[in-house]
């Protein structure tokens, strides 16, 4: 294994780590009497068993979550390397990678900041509030009761956090390829850009179509 | 002659526009469905559904009764439970009708009634309807699904899943 690879397996389990760390810290920050209120039409034995059933299966999501993030790292490093391909730039899809797997930060200090406004600023909240809540978003300029459902992910979406991930890919490869600045700009808003529309208005359609 | 990069640059731009202009106005043509059927919706809807058992469609069809259309399936489990606590309080429902629509095979539908014997209950209507006229009267909806209509067939309240019946009674 040589040291960029070694360097790609670090970062990932040291990402998968903290990630698991807030999803966890998620899980305590929905707290049973949360569940009971967002679940009042159905009766108290019905909302237990539901509990009990989420309790028992939370496992599921922990072993999920390196599976669907290895994914999306692959998926967001294919699409840059294409781009970069098509200017015939010299960069290994490992490099890539690298820059993909740390720009991820920025989607970290979300978390982060979403789990100390719940716990510092705002301790009375239901489950859809913490659910929806995204810091610095649209989504929480206008409030997710104003808003469609199908919106909600679109608005959710275009935040000062994407904004940071976007400037964190784009420096990373400038930094990487010794590309020009502006040049790094274009190809991460036609590559990684291009595949993030897409993928919202996949979204969009789908939330759309199962009646939502 | 184009090069091979300007092919492939091609290419993909043509795909990820054509992509994006099906999504579009897919999801434009499914949100103008949606606002049709919200205001459909409203007054108690024309069902074209075959009634399963004994009784006629007809005999719920007028006003003058609140109306709860429950739309389910034999399978989910959430629908069992929902169809289970209506027996289990089905006295309270005095003057209501209810009907029950699955898009499921007749057979379903007859024998998840009689599961929970309800298949023949005065107050109860068993109704198959075909899936493109579910989607047509009421939208891509999941279940259960429970609509309550007043006695002047005015939708008063929409339950989306599972919800326990002194909920539901609440609105009668």
């Amino acid at each position: 294994m040589n040291k960029i690879q070694y360097q790609n397996t670090t970062l990932f389990v040291v990402f998968i780590f903290l990630k698991l760390g807030i999803i966890i810290t998620n899980n305590y920050l929905i707290t049973p009497d949360i569940l009971y209120d967002y679940y009042n039409e159905l009766n108290l034995s019905r909302i237990d068993e539901i509990i009990e059933f989420q309790y028992k299966w939370e496992w599921i999501n922990y072993v999920l979550i390196p599976c669907i993030y290895s994914i999306k790292f692959l998926i967001i490093s294919f699409v840059l390397y294409v781009g970069h391909i098509i200017i015939e730039s010299k960069i290994k899809f490992r490099d890539i990678m690298s820059v993909v797997i740390v720009s991820e930060v920025a989607f970290i200090l979300l978390d982060l900041t979403k789990i100390a406004w719940f716990i510092f600023y705002e301790p009375n909240y239901s489950l859809k509030d913490f659910l929806f809540f995204t810091p610095l978003s649209l989504l929480n300029f206008y409030g997710y009761s104003n808003v469609p459902t199908w919106s909600i992910y679109p608005l959710q979406t275009v935040s000062a956090f994407q904004l940071t991930y976007l400037f964190f890919l784009t420096y990373g490869l400038h930094l990487v390829i010794n590309m020009p600045f502006k040049k790094s700009v274009g190809i991460v808003a036609a590559s990684y850009g291009t595949g993030l529309v897409l993928w919202v208005t996949l979204i969009t359609f789908l939330t759309v179509s199962i009646g939502a | 002659m184009l090069s091979n990069k300007k092919v492939i640059i091609s290419i993909i731009i043509t795909s990820v526009l054509g992509l994006l202009i099906f999504l579009v106005s897919k999801t434009v043509i499914k949100l103008k469905h949606k606002e049709r059927i919200v205001a459909q919706i409203k007054t108690l809807p024309h069902l074209s559904v075959k009634a399963i058992g004994s009784k006629k469609v007809e005999e719920w069809s007028k006003l003058g009764k609140v109306t709860i259309i429950i739309f389910f399936n034999s399978g989910c489990e959430h629908c069992q439970y929902e169809a289970k606590s209506i027996k289990q309080e089905i006295l309270a429902f005095a003057g209501t009708n209810i009907l029950f629509i699955s898009d499921e095979t007749v057979e379903k539908i007859l024998a998840f009634s009689k599961a929970n014997k309800l298949h023949n209950n005065n107050r109860v209507w068993w109704l198959k309807m075909n899936s493109n006229d579910v989607y047509n009267t009421f939208g891509a909806i999941g279940v259960p699904h429970i609509w309550i209509y007043d006695e002047d067939g005015k939708l008063v309240k929409e339950f989306k899943g599972e919800t326990r019946v002194e909920a539901i009674l609440e609105w009668l």
